[in-house]
């Protein structure tokens, strides 16, 4: 079991999932624009990770694995986080309708979204045990989340400034995204000079 | 007829799925470093798309509005399994160069998100022709990436040497940064060109 913080530094800073491995844009780049919409959109893509990975590790080494269905493992993996994501649109519906109806189609997009698969994937190939993976997962998750909060902050900054009219919106996003992945990239290395074993 | 028209400059322009809707750029971004690549993927996604796009309209009495999710993920990933083996059996060069990327397209944002937000709610006809539009305005904005991407990165086109060596390739485009900002610049473009074909659509009137 590696430690804490070492998961939590690596998934934040060095294997940032949108801003290094550019898994999940769609979410980042389409809900960043209001801080609010953001946060609920990361608080349910972070839950969805880790209730995917609890998911799929079992499924993995008890029925995919054992019974040589590795091919069919995108589509297995695919299906489980669609029946997840449509329980969650349901239980939010009961809960807190107004989420949805802020969020319009991105909760349904995370159906398809490949930073969830990619966590589920991902934590199953980097870890030993249940609950490492779960944990990786986890840790995922909140990279996720502080990416998306930390864009939603530049997203903010970016609608004080005054910029070209045609660079409004759409492309002025696409450009920060750019910027920041950029600045992410000197991120490399760094956490297993400092916080490796 | 209006409406038809309508549909198409959507997917082409005003929507499109890359520059306006911001669905799919993750796996676009990954592909656009070869022009031919790009190609050969955005024509693949597009199929997919028009075919699910017409059976997902034709089924949408069928499926129960609470498990509508599971069952639109099961016919893309059946429509995605089909294609890539009848890819594997008549083109296999081109399942050799999109083969990795064919099996994500089941969680190709682009192809849920017409799903739910097109296809389940119009009829058959339209639906075929939105998923035509959006196939069309996806792989022509994914090849002229590429192109740009290439261009700059390697110093070629389609595989051929244009330049001749006279320019250093710049390696920054051929990562993901270099991606976003291509596409960010080309967002602008269409964003500039439905602007100014909207304000003289509006003096004509």
């Amino acid at each position: 079991m590696r430690s804490l913080l070492w998961v939590i530094m690596s998934a934040v800073l060095a294997n940032n999932l949108v801003l290094v491995k550019f898994q999940g844009l769609t979410p980042f780049l389409g809900t960043t624009g209001r801080l609010r919409s953001a946060l609920h959109m990361s608080l349910i893509t972070w839950g969805l990770m880790t209730a995917g990975t609890a998911i799929t590790w079992p499924l993995q080494h008890f029925v995919i694995g054992p019974k040589g269905l590795d091919y069919m493992s995108v589509v297995i993996f695919a299906l489980v986080i669609a029946a997840l994501v449509q329980f969650m649109e349901r239980v939010i519906k009961s809960l807190k309708p107004g989420i949805l109806e802020e969020l319009g189609i991105y909760p349904v997009l995370l159906a398809a979204n490949s930073a969830v698969l990619g966590v589920c994937t991902d934590s199953m190939l980097a870890s030993t045990g249940y609950g490492d993976a779960v944990f990786t997962a986890f840790g995922a998750g909140l990279g996720f989340f502080i990416a998306m909060m930390m864009f939603a902050g530049i997203q903010e900054r970016i609608e004080d400034n005054d910029i070209p009219e045609s660079f409004r919106g759409v492309p002025a996003t696409l450009i920060a995204a750019a910027i920041v992945s950029l600045s992410f990239m000197g991120f490399y290395g760094i956490v297993d000079g400092i916080f490796g074993m | 007829m209006k409406r038809k028209m309508d549909i198409f400059l959507d997917g082409l322009l005003r929507q499109n799925p890359l520059l306006v809707l911001l669905l799919g750029v993750g796996p676009s971004l990954s592909v656009s470093t070869h022009a031919s690549d790009a190609l050969r993927m955005g024509l693949c996604v597009s199929f997919i798309l028009i075919i699910s796009n017409i059976m997902l309209s034709a089924l949408k009495r069928i499926i129960p509005q609470a498990v509508r999710i599971p069952c639109y993920v099961t016919v893309i990933a059946g429509m995605v399994t089909l294609q890539q083996m009848l890819l594997r059996a008549y083109l296999p060069g081109s399942y050799a160069s999109v083969g990795p990327y064919l099996s994500l397209t089941v969680i190709n944002c682009i192809i849920l998100g017409r799903a739910e937000a097109f296809a389940s709610r119009n009829s058959i006809a339209n639906s075929a022709l939105d998923g035509f539009s959006m196939g069309l305005g996806y792989t022509a904005i994914l090849t002229i990436t590429a192109m740009i991407r290439e261009l700059f990165g390697y110093g070629t086109l389609f595989g051929m040497d244009v330049t001749f060596g006279r320019i250093t390739p710049m390696s920054i485009f051929l990562m993901a940064p270099g991606g976003l900002f291509v596409l960010g610049c080309l967002a602008a473009l269409i964003k500039k060109i439905s602007a100014s074909a909207a304000e003289e659509g509006g003096q004509e009137k």
